[in-house]
């Protein structure tokens, strides 16, 4: 070649996952919506009336599916928002690891509350 | 360098707004999702600490306040099926006609929505 | 439409750092006619009412990309905006918004010329160039059709939200013209284009919000471009050949 272009990609898997997540959210999140909130004559939401529902696996696993997909695509779409701004790049690795922390952890209290129904 | 009294670029299209729609709706979201994981691991706590909270949370005010979460999930759901499908290289050229549509979706189901919500209002007063 | 052969009032932003005043718009009455375009009322002013008035124009026919200023809202060439064709008794005319003004309407285009460069806007190639030309059939033209009539005026650059925070961005026009050589059949630099904008400095901090395209006064779509880009990444990158 005569001429070398500068070439790192970046970004391209956190792109293109962001995407993936936002079509598999728009099912999973249709499905959470309906059965919490759309069902006609659904009762109340009470720890017992939560018990039944979690028994089922399906749920467990759509429920810890949803959680998962859904931080990512939250915590992914505020650091392009945060990153809009033209941030530096020692700002871009801290703010990187406050979202990691930061969603990493909401995960893991997420999937400890769903555990506290079954239990 | 003062730049003052300059005119301000205000945009004029749909896109621009679309754009505008879909961040402040993400933001809340991404607010709304910290608190609602906060408030459900309260389940940790047993019934005794679940229970009074999703009480609270199912009284009208709530539903209400609801009623305008499921606003912000349906723009920014549509409007995300206009982004993804840009990514694929489709629609570009279309993209004010294919904001529309969705958005006049948005709507209709927001309607539903409410509708099928209204009995909820009565249930914990 | 307004009554031909009548005066408009033109208000122009001034701004001259070297005196150290506050900007302002001053007012001019300029008489038009159906045809009078901004760029010709500009040249009135200065010839006849005050030479003190600072803009950039040389071509006059929507070629060389020098007279695009901010015209009652919007970016656009002065050269090619018939005053007639605004509807309005006033014409506002400031700098291209978010760029530096250096005096007047004038604006200083480092950072625009800096991006780009960034992107290698030359044919690149790794054989020995024939004799006479490089052949092009008629759909290999075709696929660079668009992005050639870029005049580099900046009117997208200087209305993309992401420009205005994000210095580092490539922006609509550096990036129209990095997907006028990844789609030129001649251009032989492949997959290093493609990694040159395949990154959050590049076609990732696109948010599709499609200022450039509702300003391009030559009617191109940076937009477009860019989103074909990001699809030759997508399937570059599912294909793990990048």
């Amino acid at each position: 070649m005569s001429e070398t272009l500068a070439s790192k990609a970046q970004g391209v898997w956190a792109w293109i996952l962001q995407r993936v997540s936002a079509v598999v959210l728009l099912l999973l999140l249709g499905i959470h919506m309906g059965v919490m909130h759309y069902i006609p004559g659904e009762p109340l939401i009470e720890f017992t009336s939560v018990q039944v529902r979690v028994k089922s696996l399906l749920f467990q696993v759509v429920d810890a599916g949803l959680l998962g997909f859904v931080l990512y695509h939250a915590f992914n779409g505020l650091r392009a928002v945060i990153f809009d701004f033209g941030i530096s790049e020692g700002w871009q690795h801290a703010v990187n690891w406050v979202l990691i922390v930061a969603g990493v952890g909401l995960f893991i209290l997420g999937i400890s509350a769903l555990r506290s129904f079954i239990g | 360098m003062k730049l003052t009294k300059r005119d301000v670029y205000l945009g004029r299209g749909l896109g621009m707004w679309a754009w505008l729609l879909h961040r402040v709706t993400g933001l809340l979201l991404v607010f709304y999702l910290i608190l609602h994981i906060l408030v459900i691991s309260s389940s940790l706590g047993g019934s005794s600490l679940f229970d009074p909270l999703l009480r609270l949370l199912q009284t009208p005010l709530f539903v209400l306040l609801e009623m305008g979460l499921t606003a912000a999930v349906l723009i920014h759901g549509l409007n995300g099926i206009r982004i993804v499908l840009f990514d694929l290289g489709l629609g570009v050229r279309r993209q004010k006609e294919i904001f529309a549509v969705l958005m006049a979706l948005a709507a209709a189901m927001w309607v539903w929505a409410v509708l099928v919500a209204y009995p909820n209002l009565f249930r914990v007063l | 439409m307004m009554a031909t052969n009548q005066n408009v009032t033109l208000k122009a932003y001034r701004y001259d750092p070297d005196v150290g005043q506050e900007p302002r718009y001053d007012s001019y009455q300029v008489p038009i006619d159906e045809t009078t375009t901004v760029l010709e009322a500009l040249y009135y002013i200065l010839e006849r009412v005050d030479g003190s008035l600072s803009f950039r124009s040389s071509c006059r026919s929507a070629v060389c990309g020098s007279c695009a200023m901010f015209i009652n809202g919007m970016n656009r060439l002065a050269c090619r905006t018939q005053i007639v064709a605004l509807n309005s008794r006033e014409v506002r005319i400031a700098p291209l918004p978010h760029l530096p003004v250096i005096k007047d309407l004038v604006v200083d285009m480092a950072g625009f010329w800096e991006k780009y460069e960034r992107v290698r806007p030359y044919l690149i190639t790794t054989v020995a160039s024939p004799d006479k030309e490089w052949p092009q059939s008629e759909e290999e033209r075709k696929a660079i059709e668009e992005a050639i009539d870029c005049i580099l005026c900046a009117c997208c650059h200087s209305s993309c939200t992401m420009s205005w925070w994000d210095k580092g961005y490539l922006g609509p026009a550096a990036l129209l013209k990095a997907y006028r050589f990844a789609a030129d059949s001649r251009d032989q630099a492949g997959l290093e284009r493609l990694r040159l904008v395949a990154n959050e400095d590049g076609v990732f901090r696109c948010h599709t919000i499609f200022n450039c395209t509702e300003d391009c006064p030559k009617g191109l779509s940076p937009t477009f471009a860019i989103q074909e880009l990001k699809k030759r990444v997508l399937w570059k990158k599912l294909t793990f050949q990048m």
